[in-house]
């Protein structure tokens, strides 16, 4: 990698590190995870970095990857043995400023979870979270009916229909 | 409150009180790529082995002209620090909770640092890419710019004030501090 790429590369992970694992952290609730996941997506980003850097937007690509790692990384958590889960890190929902959000979300299937993440969170367009999660426009919209109504459930709140 | 409205903002309050470590992630994926590296020299170094070993090159009537670039031919060329550094300073006023002192960090690796006013409520995020003809960033895009990409700029010094002029962003927010007005340079000793 030339000393100008190298450079380049650099700016980009410093740009969308800290968001992205943000993003991550909302679903998996597990900071060191997180980080781990950014870091494995922009890993990979650097791998492909001759091809990803001609990309208008190489964040988008980055990002996309985290997300995909984050879910699949929830649903081979949601497989495994209880055993197993007992003894993995610990969630410490409580040293969250909203921990009963934490918890309820962290109730969700995994795709609702990024579903949700990507629509509250970061404020996408339900085509855009479409593509991340690379389903359809209509299952997204499916993720996001249930995921609002369970949550309305676990928070005691009240449901209004706001999905673009 | 509906549960969108909570949502929201438990998400933003969540996601904020979480300050993730870049710097030591970026060090981790530049010694991984060097030990990636590593192995595939190895694994082209051992193959070469091989091959001269078992005589290959001969029996294949292997280029005499064609010589392995010499680790001098290798080597990238080394990189220039960004011409931007220093501390500046800029005083808004009437612009809500952004209305006070914002100071831009620019870092010897080419990185922004942001400082907002006491009063703003808002996340501070910012990455910066300058170079010699401009800088582009990435400021203010998990709030106030949130989907609207990157902002590209110009700038140009004058003793110690320094003018940034938009090129390209969609951000008006960011348009407006970082290009608003003249950012004056911060005395290391102290105030402006």
């Amino acid at each position: 990698m030339r000393a100008r790429d190298a450079k380049e590369y650099d700016w980009y992970f410093r740009a969308i590190f800290a968001p992205v694992s943000r993003t991550v952290f909302l679903m998996v609730h597990d900071r060191e995870l997180a980080e781990d996941i950014t870091q494995e997506a922009l890993f990979r980003m650097l791998k492909h970095w001759r091809t990803v850097s001609t990309y208008e937007r190489p964040e988008t690509w980055a990002r996309r990857v985290a997300i995909r790692i984050a879910v699949r990384e929830r649903q081979r958590a949601h497989v495994r043995p209880a055993k197993e889960r007992t003894a993995s890190r610990p969630v410490h929902y409580d040293d969250l400023p909203d921990p009963d959000v934490a918890r309820a979300v962290s109730e969700l299937a995994p795709m609702q979870r990024a579903a949700v993440v990507l629509f509250y969170w970061e404020d996408r367009p339900v085509l855009e979270i479409a593509r991340i999660l690379e389903v359809s426009e209509s299952t997204v919209k499916q993720h996001l009916y249930r995921a609002r109504h369970r949550l309305a459930d676990l928070l005691g709140e009240g449901v209004t229909d706001d999905v673009r | 409150m509906s549960v969108e409205d909570r949502l929201r903002h438990g998400l933003e309050r969540n996601a904020i009180s979480f300050v993730p470590e870049g710097e030591r992630r970026l060090t981790a994926v530049r010694a991984r790529q060097r030990r990636r590296r590593g192995l595939q020299a190895s694994a082209v170094a051992a193959v070469a082995t091989v091959t001269a070993f078992l005589g290959l090159g001969v029996l294949t009537g292997g280029d005499p002209d064609v010589r392995p670039a010499s680790p001098a031919e290798n080597r990238t060329a080394s990189s220039t620090a960004p011409v931007l550094t220093g501390e500046y300073t800029r005083r808004l006023r009437d612009a809500g909770d952004r209305t006070g002192r914002w100071v831009l960090g620019f870092g010897a690796e080419g990185t922004l640092d942001v400082t907002a006013p006491p009063g703003y409520r808002g996340v501070v995020s910012g990455a910066l890419f300058t170079t010699d003809q401009g800088l582009r960033t990435n400021l203010f895009d998990q709030d106030l710019c949130s989907g609207r990409g990157l902002g590209t700029y110009t700038w140009g010094r004058s003793g110690t004030v320094l003018e940034l002029v938009v090129v390209d962003d969609t951000c008006a927010a960011r348009v407006g501090l970082l290009s608003g007005g003249s950012w004056k340079q911060v005395d290391p000793r102290g105030q402006p």
